[in-house]
């Protein structure tokens, strides 16, 4: 009888869930800008590429190179930025100023070209407080494999008056794991032999066997996280300029990522209208994907358009912001739970998450 | 005196009694097809010669016909037509006897008794066998004669004793103890009724020539509570684009979990289709679910399903009759503009009590009905509850989500009639569903619909009927959460108190006329939080009340015979009430937040918006012949509620707004255009019907658009106009041990959105599919009698998979992936088949068993079909999200149901 009921596992179970396979599914071409100009210090960077298949890998873009970038701002002035990279364009001699208003401008090789619609750098308010909570059972609920508790992190921010107060909100996080290098070992003929990497300290000869020759300089390292979700401020429920309790990020409670503590720091960008509306899309976009009762369909136009064809296509945004920071740790002892140790990872600690460096941040 | 004019007849024929011998298997005289009338040619020259070309004999005194002459018009047409058409205003009647000869009688005393006494039976819904008893050959009209018979049990094949024989309505005698009887009739056209507790009726129209024997059986009764079967009406009587659902039918058709669906069934007519299984509601010619005018006993009821759409809210033991229109709408119907789905539910029994009950996996219900005073009052209850988390409970998976999750429901119905006089009736009728359903340990929905009924009917005169209805209804949903850091409720209600008055006036002109008044009360949502830890901000939305009244007449009229005629108006008055706020946008610029430049606050009562609808309603039936007819359509409907929703099918969440100044009603223009006939002696149906409609001021969403809990919802929706049309083909067995029927609909649903600005335009203000496009329809459906009381019976159902919108391209934004969609509907989900099966076991109609008891044993999705639901998109490791299905009923699903009365 058991069986005969599963079919009432309506929404989750593995059988009622297949891919969906489109056939003639045209890509849709275009440009891709992803730029910014901020108040804070530069260089800023501007990207070029090319939209893609949606089989393919978001992080391997295929950048568009050879083109001539320009920021422009309503007081006169016009600065062109240089290709560093295939694709990526920077400024030097800039940095965004409040009340200013930024425009992008962009030729392609081909002679095709690109504007940006203008934007107003406006004050970012002041974030008051980062705070976090321990959520049981909070994520992760229809896959039991991966940690189901975690840490929510809010902020408390105030806008500026007489500024619209539209905000987004990113964080980085980085946390300290550790590495066993020294206990690689590789495979001769049926038999595994000790294999320490250099930086471990440690060498293996067939005669003297294991030797520590120095200190490990790929034991201890930390990793950068990103949030990959669009944030943005709730300025239709909000009175006034204050945004309470604001969650900005669930930080899975993981024997890696608590094997010390972890640091968060959450920046708070202010957005005009027009990047507001676009990041607002994003959001939905996120937020209805998985849900089977909000259809998905979030058509998301950005602040490109090509001035030299209006039929041709261009996504991204260029946007200005004034920026504000704050961060705060989150320690192991801050679980109210027992957790279990990190696991042995037998390798140079840097090459198991991007971005690891066996660097020290200063304020660690 | 009805000796002498019968003497009289035969006297004018007097070779009558030694006419030939009439030849056995001839047809039916009367429906004979007439041919080569001229106009004014004397009714009695036309039997004269027929009698010439036909085996046929009239009987008839010349003077009697005189005044009547045919024309060419009855050309084709049948004899009885013809006699019936020309006789209608008067004294003359005829009866067809011994198979060949037509006698007209002058006295119309008997015939008409006769006539009436079969009419009554048929409007009780009985069944009249016709026989001949005696020999024709020695038939005296007038004379006495002796009818000796004997009674016995079908099933015991026992004699039955104290079975009361009616003769032409009067008692005249008792069965004995060996079963036996013996009556003294008038020879001619008798009624003969055989009665006994427990047993079915039987009828008997009997022509009695001479003394005879007639001996009966007869069949123990299924101890139904008053179950109205809708009577067969034909498909060439009906209106236009109108249905009648049967409940025999749902409960001998294939069940979802052994749940009855009257629902179900309306999604398997003609130009009816769905999103799918989960959808709650249904679509009717290209319309939306909101567009359905549901009503239980008068009032309309806003969430018609149990459990998120699989299960239909209404338990079929307690509803007596259903009528479906998807077109040609009545005029005392208004406020949805695309079909109206018409329930009523039982009555109680007068005579005695009765109940009934199902067993099944899902739920369980239970009936019991009967009079509270006998032949005056009456009461009925029903109650049907699902049971508790067992089914979920069950189930081992690695879904925290589903070994957390819960669901129940119930519903049940009261209803108590009382019978004031003999001219006027009183009738109470309330009706309750609650759903509550949980996901998760903490998030818990609950919806409840209420609808509560007061009729009062009169009869004034003969003609004139009248009834007065106040009624209340109330539909409310909330969610929430326990989840201290979340912990919040969201709630929303409609309340409708309303008022009607309508009269029918029967006569030669069928007129029906009256007013409603209905008051909203929207609740619109507040959230709270309900936890002090919990960060949830708490939104209360103000409450709006608006009200919508209307006035209707209509006539319905033969016209030169062959035209019926039904023309009506209904005019609508929509008022948007106080207290309340409208925005002001700036002018040229999108409807958004940020473009607001003021506000007008009105005051409690103050009349914020009105809108006035003037809604011409027309039926035309044209009658070809005895087997066909063509029918016309046309009706305009304003639909005041609207609702809000950004998807396809109705979820729990849903909300529903009145007009005000930006979302102004929607008006729909529909004409559709049929053909019908019968074939072989309404063995089988058959029709053509084709429409066209358009809708003004439908509503879509905006991308990305929020809506639950906005203050602002005329910012995140677009006003635009619909337009479907499309051909609806059906041919069904109505007769027979196999019955069943087989349509195929083709049929498009188009939306234009094209606002002023570009952010008011969807796919560029061209047109697209609507999200229930579903051009081709195949709907079949059977039912197969292996004996009496096992049927096999089955549905298959074909349609194109609806439309949806895709993800096509994707890049990332400062580490955010970003998806690129296609236009508005521009692919489609696969195509969606199922058939389901069933074998129904109805009990033996045993006389001493005490529950009468019918196993129904159901598959679901026979062949295991994963038919698409929804698409949902997941990550696929890279930063982008890719298209899955979700298959809501991926597996065929057995159930077993057992069902009993008493």
């Amino acid at each position: 009888m058991r069986s005969l009921l599963l079919f009432f596992v309506f929404l989750l179970t593995d059988a009622c869930v297949d891919p969906l396979k489109v056939p003639n599914l045209a890509v849709e071409q275009g440009l891709v800008v992803d730029g910014a100009i901020t108040d804070q210090p530069g260089p800023y960077t501007v990207q070029l590429f090319s939209a893609q298949s949606l089989d393919k890998d978001l992080d391997k873009r295929q950048y568009v190179g050879g083109a001539a970038v320009t920021i422009s701002d309503d007081h006169g002035h016009t600065v062109t930025l240089t290709e560093n990279a295939t694709g990526t364009y920077q400024t030097d001699a800039i940095q965004g100023v409040v009340g200013h208003t930024y425009q992008l401008g962009i030729t392609l090789e081909d002679g095709r070209q690109y504007e940006s619609t203008p934007v107003l750098l406006e004050p970012a308010g002041t974030v008051d407080r980062v705070f976090f909570q321990f959520q049981e059972n909070s994520i992760n609920q229809n896959d039991l494999t991966k940690p189901q508790d975690a840490f929510a992190v809010y902020v408390d921010a105030t806008g500026t008056p007489g500024a619209s107060n539209l905000f987004r909100w990113r964080w980085k996080g980085i946390f300290h794991y550790i590495a066993f290098p020294e206990l690689r070992t590789r495979g001769v003929g049926r038999t595994e032999i000790p294999d320490p990497p250099l930086c471990s300290g440690w060498i293996y000869t067939d005669s003297t066997g294991l030797d520590q020759v120095g200190p490990c300089e790929c034991c201890d390292c930390w990793a950068p996280q990103y949030s990959t979700d669009a944030l943005v401020s709730e300025n239709d429920f909000i009175n006034e300029m204050e945004f309470k309790t604001v969650r900005v990020a669930q930080i899975p409670i993981d024997k890696r990522l608590f094997y010390e503590k972890y640091h968060i720091e959450v920046e708070q960008m202010s957005v005009s209208q027009d990047i507001y509306a676009f990041w607002k899309l994003v959001k939905a976009q996120q937020q209805s994907a998985s849900d089977i009762f909000q259809p998905a369909v979030v058509k998301i136009k950005g602040t490109i358009r090509c001035t030299s064809d209006p039929d041709e296509k261009a996504y991204g945004i260029f946007s200005a912001s004034a920026v504000t920071k704050s961060s705060v740790f989150i320690r192991r002892l801050d679980i109210p739970k027992a957790i279990p140790q990190i696991d042995t990872l037998k390798t140079d600690c840097r090459t198991i998450y991007p971005g690891a460096t066996n660097q020290r941040p200063p304020f660690w | 005196m009805k000796k002498l004019l019968l003497f009289c007849v035969f006297v004018v024929t007097p070779a009558w009694i030694f006419a030939q011998d009439p030849p056995v298997g001839r047809p039916d005289m009367p429906s004979m097809t007439l041919t080569g009338i001229k106009d004014g040619q004397p009714l009695a020259d036309v039997l004269i010669e027929l009698e010439k070309s036909h085996p046929v004999r009239f009987f008839f005194a010349p003077e009697w016909l005189e005044p009547y002459t045919a024309d060419s018009q009855y050309n084709g047409k049948s004899l009885r037509y013809m006699l019936d058409d020309l006789l209608r205003a008067s004294d003359i009647r005829y009866s067809y006897m011994f198979g060949y000869a037509v006698i007209f009688i002058r006295d119309p005393q008997r015939t008409l008794e006769h006539e009436a006494r079969v009419q009554t039976a048929i409007a009780k819904k009985k069944t009249i066998e016709s026989r001949e008893l005696g020999d024709r050959r020695k038939y005296k009209p007038g004379s006495r004669a002796a009818i000796t018979g004997n009674v016995k049990d079908e099933s015991t094949r026992h004699p039955m004793v104290g079975v009361i024989v009616l003769v032409n309505d009067v008692e005249t005698a008792v069965t004995d103890e060996k079963g036996n009887y013996i009556i003294n009739v008038t020879t001619g056209e008798n009624m003969i009724h055989f009665k006994s507790v427990n047993f079915r009726e039987r009828v008997i129209d009997a022509k009695v020539y001479s003394p005879a024997t007639l001996d009966i059986v007869l069949e123990e009764a299924p101890t139904v509570l008053d179950e109205v079967v809708i009577s067969e009406q034909a498909v060439l009587n009906r209106r236009i684009s109108q249905t009648s659902l049967r409940v025999t039918d749902m409960k001998r058709a294939p069940t979802f979990l052994g749940e009855v669906d009257l629902i179900k069934q309306v999604q398997n007519q003609p130009g009816v289709t769905t999103v799918g299984e989960v959808a709650q509601g249904f679509n009717v010619r290209g319309g939306g679910v909101d567009q359905n005018l549901v009503l239980y006993d008068g009032v309309p009821v806003f969430n018609t399903s149990h459990a998120l759409g699989f299960f239909t809210a209404f338990n079929a033991d307690a509803v007596s009759q259903v009528s479906f229109y998807k077109g040609g709408i009545p005029a005392e119907f208004g406020g949805r503009v695309s079909s109206v789905l018409d329930i009523k539910s039982k009555e109680g029994p007068l005579d005695k009590w009765h109940g009934g009950g199902g067993i099944g996996i899902m739920s369980s219900y239970l009936t019991a009905g009967g009079p509270v005073k006998d032949d005056t009052s009456s009461v009925i209850a029903s109650v049907r509850t699902s049971y508790s988390d067992w089914v979920l409970k069950t189930i081992k998976s690695n879904y925290q989500d589903v070994q957390n999750a819960s669901l129940s429901f119930y519903d049940g119905s009261l209803k108590y009639i009382h019978k004031l006089t003999n001219r006027s009736k009183l009738t109470l009728s309330g009706y309750t569903s609650y759903d509550r359903f949980s996901l998760t340990n903490d998030t818990l929905y609950t919806s409840r619909n209420i609808a509560a009924s007061i009729h009062y009917d009169r009869t004034f005169t003969e003609r004139l009927f009248g009834t007065l209805s106040v009624s209340f209804g109330k539909y409310t949903y909330g969610t929430s959460d326990d989840d201290p850091t979340q912990a919040y409720d969201l709630s929303y209600g409609i309340t409708y108190p309303s008022v009607k008055l309508d009269f029918n006036y029967e006569g030669e002109h069928k007129l029906s006329f009256g007013a409603h008044h209905t008051w909203y009360d929207f609740a619109p949502g507040s959230l709270k939080p309900t936890d002090p830890e919990s960060t949830v901000r708490n939104i209360d939305m103000r409450p709006e009340r608006s009200s919508e009244s209307a006035l209707y007449f209509s006539d319905a009229f033969y016209w030169r015979e062959k035209f019926l005629l039904e023309a009506g108006l209904r005019a609508s008055f929509f008022n948007r009430v106080g207290d309340g706020v409208t925005y002001h946008y700036a002018e040229g610029l999108p409807r958004l937040r940020q473009n607001i430049t003021d506000s007008t606050v009105y005051d409690k009562g103050e009349s914020m918006k009105t809108y006035v609808g003037l809604e011409p309603r027309v039926s035309l039936r044209y009658t070809l012949n005895a087997f066909a007819s063509i029918k016309l359509g046309y009706n305009r409907m304003y639909q005041y509620m609207h609702l809000i929703s950004n998807t396809a099918a109705v979820t729990p969440v849903d909300i529903w707004q009145s007009s005000n100044t930006y979302f102004k009603p929607q008006i729909a223009d529909q004409i559709s255009l049929g053909y019908y006939r019968t074939i072989q002696e309404n063995m089988y149906e058959a029709y053509v019907e084709g429409f066209y409609k358009v809708t003004q001021n439908v509503l879509d969403f905006r991308d990305g658009a929020s809506l639950i809990l906005n203050k602002n919802l005329e910012t995140t929706l677009l006003p635009g106009d619909a337009e479907a049309y499309g051909v609806e083909v059906s041919a069904s067995k109505i007769k027979g041990r196999l019955q069943g029927s087989l349509s195929y609909t083709y049929s498009r649903s188009w939306r234009t959105v094209d606002g002023a600005s570009e952010e008011e335009k969807i796919n560029d203000g061209n047109r697209y599919p609507s999200n229930y496009d579903q051009p081709h329809v195949v709907q079949l459906g059977w039912r197969y009698g292996l004996s009496r009381r096992i049927f096999f019976s089955g549905t298959f159902v074909y349609h194109t998979g609806r439309p949806m919108s895709l993800p096509i391209a994707g890049y990332s934004v400062d580490g955010v992936p970003v998806m690129t969609f296609s236009d508005r509907n521009k692919y489609r989900i696969p195509d969606y088949h199922r058939l389901d099966l069933a074998l129904i076991i109805e009990g033996t109609h045993k006389r001493k068993k005490m529950l009468d008891g019918t196993w129904v044993i159901s598959f679901y999705n026979a062949y295991g079909r994963k038919n698409a639901y929804a698409v949902f998109f997941q990550d696929n490791g890279k930063g982008f999200y890719n298209p899955y299905k979700l298959s809501v009923v991926g597996t065929i699903v057995p159930s077993v149901t057992y069902s009993f009365k008493f």
